[in-house]
């Protein structure tokens, strides 16, 4: 989740403690997701008991999310529970809504929207809203044509809709196998202005990139789908965007693995191809002078450097005490250690140090340090081919109708098959686990 | 089709949708349905689970709006009304929510529109057929 988000997240929910919401009622979540687990974390920290999960997902019936029981809405909320104080952050808010209220739950008094997942989704056909929309199809045309006339005759304009380098780097993984296999040498790529896009570099593409910002990225998107090019002139590198797409929602069924989104969902290659290594710069002079004048300016050691990957946008934050012990466990090991830093709300760990590198650099940055620690997130895809000790950790939850674990492995994605991947549990002792590599 | 032309064809969709959601007096907690693909067997998959994602989202009512003949005689299942639609108007609607996404509740039963539509691809994979992606892509069951 991103930071902001985050911030927006807790915010409402103080509110509600403030407004006297949650002292003396049954707080239940309803939805098993993200947005869940951070209300949780906010629960935990001023020990506030959460009583229930609700899903909708039989599958999640029974479940246990990090000690509350997941259930199916009628079972914990029929008979009708008087001091109920349920929680939404969900896009499908406006039919729970209705399912509730058809078990005599009232908004505002039982219900709350903690989270607007729609945010900046307005939908609406009033004037206002529709000249805005035809605005932005302008906006879109244009760039459009101006990308048409700086890379002329391009075949496939393939755009990373999100500032997210997960997505970006595997879409991107795939350029090489897909000019091969499609015959199609001229592609450009379109990529965020912010963190992803130095990514085309790792794959030699940087002179083929464009930069956009976020809204005259939505403008492109927008046109190339109100113009059918999408499938003709374009390709959008994600599983979730744009809104027609809806790929994403059969992630995890028969084995869909994220790997398998963009290489046969959204780029329809041949069966078994995989993601490209990055070779192109590799290891090249400035790579070497790049690390060697990092290493030297943290007073890093090389092979006895750990990097830690504490955040994550879509997976769950570890406890602090798991990363504090660990800490502990690598200084007595005589290991430096490092947080990775990836920008706001993102603080270094104690006993740690912070750590900013290029994502051009990140494999060599990586390998000179000899091991990184993770919670998976959209960096560790960037990092999967370096030889190093990769350890990602991920959250016991799922990802559609089976576990997060198994749609974003890494080693399953073949992006790797020499990351040493765990599932957080909190009874298995994982510091004792990890310190043996070490 | 250009540009001013596919403008035009979103402004009819815009028209017929506000009369459409007037004339059969369509809320924010019902949901249409655009079945429109000649392919007899996703319409059947259509109506295979629609019922299953009714219940899923506590939905009453959903309005099908299609053109095509197969839905005249189907059984189409408790709260679901048919609202038949020539293929020029369907296609207008579809002009519209490619212009933007004027509203989160509408199902586009097909694997080919709205354009950016994706899913036919996973079916490279093992063990993987129309059923589990159609009902997946389209309805969000799993």
């Amino acid at each position: 989740m991103e930071y902001h988000r985050l911030l927006e997240l807790r915010g409402y929910l103080e509110d509600l403690r403030i407004k006297g919401r949650l002292d003396n009622h049954q707080i239940i979540i309803f939805g098993s997701n993200e947005p869940a687990e951070r209300m949780m974390d906010y629960f935990d920290e001023l020990k506030i008991k959460v009583s229930h999960i609700i899903d909708n997902n039989e599958k999640k019936d029974g479940s246990i999310l990090r000690g509350v029981n997941v259930s199916l809405p009628s079972k914990t909320l029929i008979p009708f529970v008087e001091n109920a104080t349920i929680l939404i952050s969900s896009k499908y808010y406006p039919e729970m809504l209705v399912q509730l209220a058809n078990m005599g739950y009232r908004e505002g008094e039982h219900i709350y929207k903690v989270l607007d997942y729609n945010v900046g989704v307005k939908y609406s056909l009033d004037d206002e809203e529709y000249n805005l929309r035809l605005e932005k199809l302008e906006l879109g045309r244009k760039i459009y044509s101006d990308i048409s006339l700086e890379h002329k005759d391009f075949d496939k304009l393939m755009i990373c809709p999100l500032a997210v380098l997960g997505d970006t780097y595997l879409g991107i993984s795939f350029m090489d196998e897909y000019i091969m296999q499609k015959k199609e040498s001229k592609i450009v790529i379109v990529t965020h202005k912010g963190g992803p896009f130095k990514l085309p570099y790792l794959f030699g593409y940087e002179d083929r990139a464009v930069k956009l910002d976020a809204k005259e990225m939505e403008a492109l998107i927008q046109y190339s789908i109100f113009m059918n090019l999408i499938g003709n002139k374009v390709i959008i590198l994600n599983h979730r965007s744009p809104y027609t797409c809806r790929l994403g929602e059969a992630g995890n069924v028969k084995d869909i693995h994220f790997t398998d989104h963009f290489r046969y969902g959204v780029l329809g290659l041949d069966k078994g191809t995989k993601p490209v290594v990055p070779y192109v710069h590799r290891d090249d002079e400035v790579a070497k002078a790049y690390v060697d004048k990092l290493f030297k300016d943290h007073g890093l050691v090389r092979g006895k450097t750990v990097i830690l990957l504490p955040y994550a946008k879509t997976a769950t934050a570890l406890p602090l005490e798991f990363w504090t012990e660990l800490i502990k466990r690598l200084h007595d090991k005589g290991y430096t250690v490092c947080t990775n830093q990836g920008g706001d709300g993102e603080p270094a760990l104690d006993g740690t140090i912070e750590l900013f590198y290029d994502v051009r650099y990140a494999l060599e940055t990586i390998e000179a340090s000899g091991a990184v620690i993770g919670l998976r997130s959209g960096l560790c895809d960037v990092l999967s081919t370096a030889n190093a000790t990769k350890i990602i950790i991920y959250p016991d939850r799922l990802y559609g109708p089976d576990s997060f674990m198994k749609f974003f492995s890494l080693n399953r994605m073949q992006l790797c098959d020499d990351a040493i991947e765990y599932e957080w549990k909190e009874d298995i002792g994982l510091v004792d686990v990890i310190m043996k590599e070490f | 089709m250009d540009y001013e032309k596919r403008i035009a064809k979103a402004s009819e969709g815009r028209k017929l949708w506000r009369e459409l959601i007037a004339k059969y007096k369509i809320t924010d907690k019902d949901y249409v349905v655009i079945a429109n693909d000649e392919d007899s067997n996703i319409s059947n998959m259509t109506l295979k689970f629609l019922p299953e994602f009714m219940a899923k989202r506590a939905i009453k009512n959903v309005y099908i709006f299609s053109s095509l003949e197969f839905y005249d005689d189907a059984d189409l299942g408790d709260g679901v009304t048919l609202v038949k639609l020539l293929e020029d108007e369907i296609e207008a609607v579809i002009s519209l929510y490619e212009a933007y996404e004027f509203t989160a509740n509408i199902i586009f039963a097909s694997l080919k529109i709205p354009n950016g539509r994706l899913g036919e691809g996973l079916l490279i994979k093992d063990d993987v057929d129309i059923e589990d992606i159609f009902k997946s892509i389209v309805y969000g069951l799993v």
